[in-house]
């Protein structure tokens, strides 16, 4: 059997080749892709920064001042800075003197991942660590995307790579560090585009911690004003389990 | 180049920064080659049908974001050329969920009409896109579920029949005659709801 005709291509009124057309081209905020690939743990903290740093080719080649400039334009100002040049310490490794990057396995520092992985974290949701990858995306046309959309390119992927620095810390069982690095994350990026990993990564930092009240009160947040996402069963189950023991 | 010293929390931040965790177990990183991918090529997809079954845009990203990590656990049951079958089911689940969810504590559904999404197009245009997209889901929310959703896996998301089929379960022939239906009573609430003219305004 052949297929119908779409209906925009068999002569429709107008009106309704409009309304078909101005959906089919619909795209999803820049942020939702970031933040799943934040929860899929499979964004690489080394191409996050170079994306960040303009897309450039050869990451050994991005002029320290002009990844500043660009960094500042997402509004990070010195903080955006300071990471760039925290993260071209270890991009300088990779590739010096125009050389072509070497893999990213090689020249990273490894995480204390497998030293004191936290048991309490789900699989499959928030858990995964980013992994490395040295390797930037091909260059981008720097006039081809408008300024304020770079910008919020820049911040988000500066933000995306806090959130999975603050993720590898907790799987090293470093809750204590991990709460600091979102506390810091906060103050910069006000409001942050990742609340709900935040409040997460929070909850399960404070429980590392042993800090049950505060992370029930988290769980409470998480539940509250974002009931659809990813973390909330966690937080749901937490919140359960607290009822549990009071009706004990 | 080191960091900068002495300017607080920066300094951890950017130390953060250079703790690139590794992940040496070959099959976990294919994984996540395989599930980055996945999310990269249908991301857009699965929040435009989350959008287009009457999620609000928080809502829609949210569940396109729990699709992907569903799919990302089930890649190898996706059969190649089923993957928007297997997630606009994966996408109808949770978003049936969410509806029940907000019908049960008697929310309001988020503004219908989402946010200004179609980079490069000037100001009206974007107007006029916004409107034409609530005016679309207004007639598609007053659709039966099942037409709904063959409408706008057809006609919006460019599926075949044979896709369409498999990712409502049912035969070709039914997603066909649920296709001509959907049309009908589409241009049926079009017209009660003005954007198209009535018969007697065509005839006039």
């Amino acid at each position: 059997m052949s297929d119908l005709k779409r209906w925009v291509d068999d002569s429709p009124p107008d009106a309704l080749v409009g309304l078909i057309r101005s959906a089919r081209g619909e795209r999803a905020p820049s942020r939702v892709l970031s933040r799943t690939l934040i929860a899929l743990g499979t964004t690489s903290t080394a191409s996050v920064v170079a994306a960040a740093s303009g897309g450039v080719a050869t990451v050994s080649k991005v002029a320290p001042s002009l990844a500043l400039v660009v960094i500042k334009w997402g509004g990070a100002g010195l903080l955006g800075g300071s990471l760039v040049a925290g993260a071209m310490a270890v991009v300088s490794r990779a590739g010096s003197s125009g050389v072509e990057p070497v893999p990213a396995a090689s020249v990273a520092q490894p995480a204390s991942r497998a030293t004191n992985p936290s048991p309490d974290l789900p699989r499959g949701g928030f858990a995964e660590a980013p992994g490395p990858e040295l390797v930037p995306e091909p260059p981008a046309k720097a006039s081809a995307v408008p300024m304020d959309k770079r910008v919020e390119a820049t911040a988000i992927e500066t933000e995306t790579a806090l959130i999975g620095a603050a993720h590898a810390r907790l799987r090293a069982g470093d809750g204590t560090s991990a709460l600091e690095l979102l506390k810091s994350y906060e103050e910069h990026f006000e409001p942050p585009h990742f609340e709900p990993e935040v409040l997460f990564l929070r909850m399960q930092a404070l429980l590392q911690r042993g800090e049950q009240d505060e992370a029930r009160r988290v769980a409470g947040v998480i539940v509250k004003r974002y009931p659809t996402s990813p973390g909330v069963s966690r937080a749901e189950a937490l919140l359960d389990s607290d009822a549990g023991a009071l009706e004990k | 180049m080191e960091a900068p010293a002495g300017i607080g929390s920066t300094t951890s931040l950017s130390t953060a920064l250079t703790e690139a965790p590794t992940d040496t177990d070959p099959p976990v990183v294919e994984q996540r080659d395989l599930a980055r991918a996945f999310a990269r090529a249908h991301i857009d997809f699965a929040w435009r049908v989350a959008r287009r079954l009457g999620l609000g845009p928080e809502d829609a990203e949210d569940i396109a974001q729990q699709a992907m990590l569903i799919a990302s656990q089930k890649l190898e049951n996706v059969f190649p050329g089923s993957e928007r079958a297997f997630l606009f089911r994966t996408v109808a689940n949770l978003a049936s969920k969410v509806h029940r969810t907000r019908r049960r504590h008697g929310e309001v559904p988020e503004d219908a009409a989402g946010e200004l999404t179609d980079h490069g197009a000037n100001p009206e245009e974007l107007l006029e896109q916004r409107r034409a997209r609530a005016t679309l889901d207004d007639i598609l929310r007053a659709l039966p579920h099942e037409l709904r959703a063959a409408f706008v896996l057809f006609e919006i998301e460019g599926l075949s029949q044979r896709e369409i089929a498999a990712a409502l379960g049912i035969p070709t022939g039914t997603a066909a005659s649920r296709l001509r239906r959907a049309r009908e009573e589409f241009t049926r609430i079009a017209v009660l709801r003005g954007v198209l003219p009535g018969p007697l305004e065509r005839r006039t």
